[in-house]
């Protein structure tokens, strides 16, 4: 069966229809906090900013342009948000160091029915990706999530973050290299270390 | 040789294809974020609200058939009034009416009878009692807001300058940085406008200490040194302050920065800020 486009579920929202709007916020919700979350780690700022944005596509819906992309809009406004809070947190601020969680419980979540070691491996993954894309340029990484969480192509993302098409395209291509060599060295290290514990372990039951 | 360049791009090409795939298979694995249920109600609530409210506003906004429904009853009416006319069909008199057995008393029966004497009128509805309670209603308000709160807007306000500042100082040539700066101040204003139709309304009640001000009689700090004013009176005074700082604020943002892209933003507050500027106390 087609889904229903977001922009018609936008505009069934504008007429009335408020089912529209729960699918459509069904729809695109995870993307959104999750495109903010990987920038910001303070939950009670992502919560707020997730907030906003919400906010902003209910009372802007009338002005949506119908012959735009609902997902480009979005997150438009989401970087929008974003680049807002950075901003103002510098200007009053100067230096705010926001303390990085290390609540990886979302990723326990993502591996609950696997077996122990393609759990222990997605586990592994998912926090290289983790400490690989705080390492990431923020405008690669800005480039980065919004491939990933819209799926959009390269020329609707040079516009949601004012760039030129070629600017976007080596933005993305330097991402995903970065983020691939940084991916392997993570999970390297780590099945170094897991082979050392191993082998501590063996050694320390031989001894015993 | 160009077969050979055709080769490598094609190579390198197929290396960026893998490394993405590789890349997003990972990415997609840990994508797996809670959202808390609260938010989500909130939004929905929102969402939901913002309809409602949508419709209530558009019923009130009456789309052009209702208004031909109004006109059309008028026209009716005035038809079957002609009618009766025509027939000599006159409305009962009153005093023959009194005569009647089983009458009702006079006064309640008005309405039938075609007076119009008894029936209110709209600008009589907001009686003096009316506003005697709009205005004891904003007295309630202000004294609510105590000291804390008092605090409060002036710590926001504090903040709001710091951020004029760094903008002015900075010479930043940044629409974001302005733009934060601008919205914080549209947030402060709404304050001020809701702090300023509450004075508006104390001097409705007769509340002399501004026209003291104002005409130079007495101090605003030696008032507040003096310790002689009241809760309410102070906070106005903060709020006076408040509003003064951030009109020179705007001002000097607005000197220093060469490149005020936001200018027609701003403009509306620098003109209603400094139309209530020239007319403030000076308050030194």
């Amino acid at each position: 069966m087609k889904q229903t486009s977001d922009e018609s579920l936008l505009a069934q929202y504008i007429e009335g229809d408020f089912t529209a709007f729960e699918s459509l916020y069904k729809r695109h919700k995870g993307g959104v906090f999750r495109y903010l979350s990987r920038q910001l780690h303070n939950n009670n700022v992502i919560e707020d900013l997730f907030q906003e944005v919400w906010s902003k596509v209910i009372t802007q819906a009338d002005s949506f342009n119908a012959n735009a992309k609902f997902s480009t809009w979005l997150y438009t406004i989401a970087r929008h948000k974003l680049i807002d809070h950075v901003r103002h947190m510098k200007v009053i601020s100067n230096v705010m160091e926001e303390t990085q969680s290390d609540d990886l419980n979302a990723v326990d979540n993502a591996v609950d029915d696997a077996t122990p070691e393609s759990v222990h491996q997605q586990f592994a993954q998912a926090k290289a990706i983790e400490n690989c894309m705080q390492k990431l340029p923020v405008h690669q990484l800005d480039c980065f999530l919004l491939r990933e969480e819209t799926g959009l192509p390269v020329k609707d993302i040079a516009n949601i973050v004012n760039a030129g098409l070629e600017a976007t395209k080596s933005r993305l291509r330097n991402a995903y290299h970065s983020l691939k060599i940084c991916i392997d060295m993570k999970l390297s290290e780590n099945r170094a270390q897991s082979s050392v514990v191993i082998e501590s372990g063996v050694n320390g039951a031989e001894t015993k | 040789m160009i077969d050979n360049d055709k080769n490598q791009e094609n190579n390198a090409d197929a290396a960026a294809n893998n490394e993405e795939t590789f890349v997003s298979k990972i990415y997609t694995q840990s994508k797996n974020i809670h959202i808390h249920e609260r938010i989500d109600a909130a939004v929905l609530s929102h969402a939901k609200t913002h309809l409602a409210t949508k419709t209530v506003i558009n019923k009130k906004t009456a789309p052009l058939w209702r208004k031909w429904q109004f006109s059309s009853s008028i026209a009716a009416s005035v038809l079957v009034v002609s009618v009766i006319y025509m027939l000599n069909l006159t409305p009962i008199n009153t005093e023959e009416y009194a005569s009647m057995p089983n009458a009702i008393p006079l006064q309640e029966t008005s309405l039938i009878s075609g007076e119009s004497e008894t029936i209110p009128q709209a600008n009589t509805l907001k009686s003096a009692p009316e506003k005697r309670m709009a205005q004891e209603q904003a007295l309630a308000r202000v004294s609510d807001l105590n000291a804390s709160k008092r605090r409060e807007i002036i710590q926001t306000e504090n903040e709001r300058r710091r951020v004029l500042t760094e903008v002015s100082n900075a010479n930043v040539n940044s629409d974001e940085a302005i733009y934060a700066g601008a919205r914080d101040i549209e947030q402060l204003d709404a304050i001020i406008e809701e702090l300023d139709i509450i004075e508006k309304e104390l001097r409705l009640n007769k509340v002399q200490i501004f026209d003291q001000i104002e005409k130079g009689e007495v101090s605003a700090n030696s008032l507040r040194n003096d310790n002689k004013l009241s809760e309410q009176q102070r906070y106005l005074l903060d709020y006076k302050n408040i509003q003064k700082s951030l009109f020179e604020g705007l001002k000097q943002a607005k000197q220093n920065n060469k490149n005020w892209k936001l200018e027609e933003k701003f403009k509306p507050y620098l003109l209603s800020f400094q139309i209530k500027h020239l007319n403030e106390p000076n308050i030194d």
